[in-house]
């Protein structure tokens, strides 16, 4: 669990850091402007909640296919995955605390779109 | 001008060297090309549930060019993490010319992404192109992209000093070509002064044009807005020099252009 | 004349951000400087003191705040683009590199900003990858290179455009001492075909070895500029006494200080006299032998700047 909740902290703390994370929170407006935009023109008002809804779970999916892998992948980048893989701590709970707080981070679009809504 | 030309190639093939150790043909074609028809896809789903299913495939195929001749903006950051930013203002060439063919290679990869989504999509969602006609789409797509590489070029000029933001530009930047310059809706959806606003950037008019095109509109149609589309790309270019210009000299300035990295 | 740098002055703001609102530092404070053409003239100075600033300065990459620098009779802000096509840039470090693409690739790639044709481009390329020893490796990517070999590579993209003057800014920082000693060779060889180099450095052996005159800088303002010996004969003040021997010195008067290692001692006195009077107590007393010697740079240096500026 301590493993677990250190993994959240590194990962909230890297995206702090490097504002480009939170980039799929800025494209969310975008892509529901252009659904709504979609709709509205079609004259389809019974379409609108999908058309709210979709960029949200666009950015949901986005948001954790992205960032999960790049987790992984930039912890490769910076060589510190093969000294953490033989590090005596499970490391598996710290990658999957950085996930989940990853994941977590991905469920801002949901009130994003709904705030939008 | 020969000099200018051939900085242009050199770096164009600096560039295809940094691609190609980066992509083989096989992880871009399963990784990026596989991405964006996707994304075509998506957005032509869509259009048949509404019922306009050529106008959203057409628009996406060509918008998704855009992605990468907007890729262009990343390259800033990479000139200073190898060091080379300092060496490269120092170097007696146009800075805008060098850096125009570092990303050139992005361009020829976003065409040939936005070729083959009109090589392959239209039949899958039963859309025909009239023949002879669809052998221009190439040659139209060609000139958005370089339209839309002048755009890059010019948020590139601004971002070489914040390279923190690139990303955000990025994507801002080619979403709003997305969103406003008539890739899912007519660009008349919108509000006046948008509009006005939109006939300034790229990819409208090519849009336009190329429209047309398919819908055998009448050829004079197509070749006004081509023009047009090109003019708005020179004035980006003239904009990019501008730029990156101010960019450098800022840079002199303040002293942001380090030695090393 | 290489360089002429008259009354430049450079100040930064501290602090990050479109305007920086920190305090005023002052990098470069009235600095006047001439080297003729053909010299090897060497920067020395503590760290902060304004070394790496006058080579951008002089490299038209960063601006002057006051005073005037010209390179080859150019001036550095008002003709930048002819000081940029006859100088070269050489930093320390692994830097300033693709490492993505072969030796070869980023030469011919600089050849072609340095205004060289594909041919004259192809053939200073193999030409320059020869004079550095990278021929084997001239078509790997820089990559793989060892750090040495990276930084020969960095020397090579230094002469591309066949500078007449180049800067190197701290070059020997991390070579090895083998990778060192070429590189020593190769400024000599550089200065024989009548380059103009300006090199800083925190190596004095290096400097005392290399340089026709050196310069010493301390916060942004020039504290003397001599051949390396000339320095040492203008802090005569200092002498030193080389001996072999047990004999205790620290009581005789002038003497400054006394380091012993292994039966061998340097004494550091205040003058010749004082010198004298040490060798003559040293042959009264039993020595195997003894010598005077000038101080080299490195006391010279300790002497007008202080151990400061040894902290790299
Ligand atoms: N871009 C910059 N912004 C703010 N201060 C700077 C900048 N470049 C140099 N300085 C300051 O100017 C002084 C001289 O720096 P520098 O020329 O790098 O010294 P040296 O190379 O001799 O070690 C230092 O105090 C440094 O902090
Ligand atoms: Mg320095």
């Amino acid at each position: 669990m301590r493993a677990f909740l250190a993994g959240v902290r590194i990962q909230f703390w890297l995206i702090r850091r490097q504002p480009d994370d939170l980039l799929t929170l800025c494209t969310i407006p975008f892509t529901a402007v252009i659904m709504l935009s979609v709709v509205i023109h079609a004259i389809r008002p019974d379409l609108v909640t999908n058309a709210l809804l979709a960029p949200a779970l666009i950015g949901l999916w986005g948001f954790s296919i992205g960032l999960a892998g790049e987790v992984i992948e930039s912890e490769r980048w910076v060589g510190t995955l093969n000294p953490s893989l033989a590090a005596p701590t499970e490391m598996h709970s710290v990658y999957f605390g950085r996930i989940m707080a990853v994941m977590g981070l991905g469920v801002i679009p949901l009130g994003e779109t709904w705030l939008l809504g | 001008m020969r000099d200018q030309l051939r900085v242009l190639k050199h770096s164009a093939i600096a560039s295809w060297a940094e691609f190609t150790a980066f992509y083989t043909w096989k992880t871009w074609t399963f990784t990026w090309l596989s991405r964006l028809l996707i994304q075509v896809c998506f957005y032509a789903l869509i259009g048949r549930m509404i019922g306009s299913v050529d106008y959203l495939l057409v628009g996406n195929a060509v918008a998704i060019m855009a992605i990468d001749a907007c890729v262009v903006i990343l390259l800033a950051i990479g000139e200073r993490r190898s060091g080379t930013l300092s060496l490269m203002v120092a170097a007696p060439s146009t800075h805008l010319t060098i850096y125009l063919g570092r990303g050139l290679i992005h361009l020829v990869s976003g065409v040939v992404a936005s070729v083959t989504a009109f090589l392959v999509l239209p039949p899958l969602f039963g859309v025909h192109l009239p023949w002879p006609q669809a052998l221009l789409v190439p040659v139209l797509i060609t000139a958005v992209g370089l339209s839309c590489y002048c755009y890059g070029a010019c948020v590139a000029s601004f971002v070489l000093g914040f390279p923190a933001a690139r990303w955000l530009a990025l994507n801002i930047s080619y979403l709003t070509l997305m969103t406003f310059c008539g890739v899912n809706v007519p660009t008349d959806f919108w509000p006046d002064w948008v509009r006005r606003v939109v006939s300034f950037l790229p990819m409208t008019h090519g849009l336009t044009a190329m429209r047309a095109l398919i819908a055998n509109g009448p050829a004079s149609t197509v070749v006004t807005q081509v023009v047009l589309e090109l003019l708005v790309g020179a004035a980006w270019f003239a904009l990019a020099a501008v730029g990156f210009n101010r960019m450098v000299r800022r840079g002199r300035r303040d002293g942001s252009i380090e030695f090393g990295a | 004349m290489g360089v002429r740098v008259i009354d430049l002055t450079r100040s930064f703001r501290k602090g990050k951000g479109w305007r920086p609102k920190g305090p005023e530092v002052t990098a470069l404070d009235g600095l006047t400087l001439e080297i003729p053409d053909g010299e090897v003239h060497g920067l020395l100075g503590p760290n902060g003191a304004g070394k790496t600033t006058l080579c951008k300065i002089l490299s038209t990459i960063l601006l002057p705040s006051s005073g005037t620098a010209e390179v080859l009779g150019y001036d550095v802000v008002a003709d930048a683009h002819e000081v940029r096509r006859r100088i070269g840039i050489v930093f320390g470090g692994e830097h300033g590199l693709y490492w993505k693409l072969s030796a070869r690739q980023n030469l011919r790639y600089w050849a072609a900003l340095y205004k060289l044709t594909d041919a004259e481009g192809d053939h200073r390329a193999s030409e320059l990858l020869a004079r550095l020893g990278l021929t084997a490796k001239a078509d790997d990517l820089v990559e793989t290179f060892s750090r040495g070999m990276k930084q020969r590579l960095h020397l090579a993209r230094g002469l591309i455009g066949d500078p007449k003057l180049i800067l190197f800014d701290e070059p020997t920082i991390g070579m090895d001492p083998v990778a060192a000693h070429d590189f020593r060779r190769l400024i000599g060889e550089l200065r024989e075909e009548g380059r103009t180099i300006l090199i800083t450095t925190h190596d004095m052996d290096e400097a005392e070895e290399v340089c026709d005159r050196v310069t010493l800088i301390d916060k942004g303002r020039v504290i003397a500029t001599e051949s390396p010996r000339g320095l040492a004969q203008m802090s005569s003040l200092h002498r030193w006494v080389e001996a072999e021997t047990t004999a205790d010195v620290t009581h005789l008067p002038g003497v400054v200080a006394v380091e012993s290692r292994a039966g061998f001692v340097r004494i550091k006195t205040d003058g010749d006299a004082s010198a004298r009077r040490v060798i003559d107590f040293l042959l009264d007393n039993g020595v195997r032998s003894v010598r005077a010697v000038p101080p080299t740079l490195e006391d010279v240096y300790l002497d007008l700047i202080g151990a400061r500026g040894m902290e790299v």
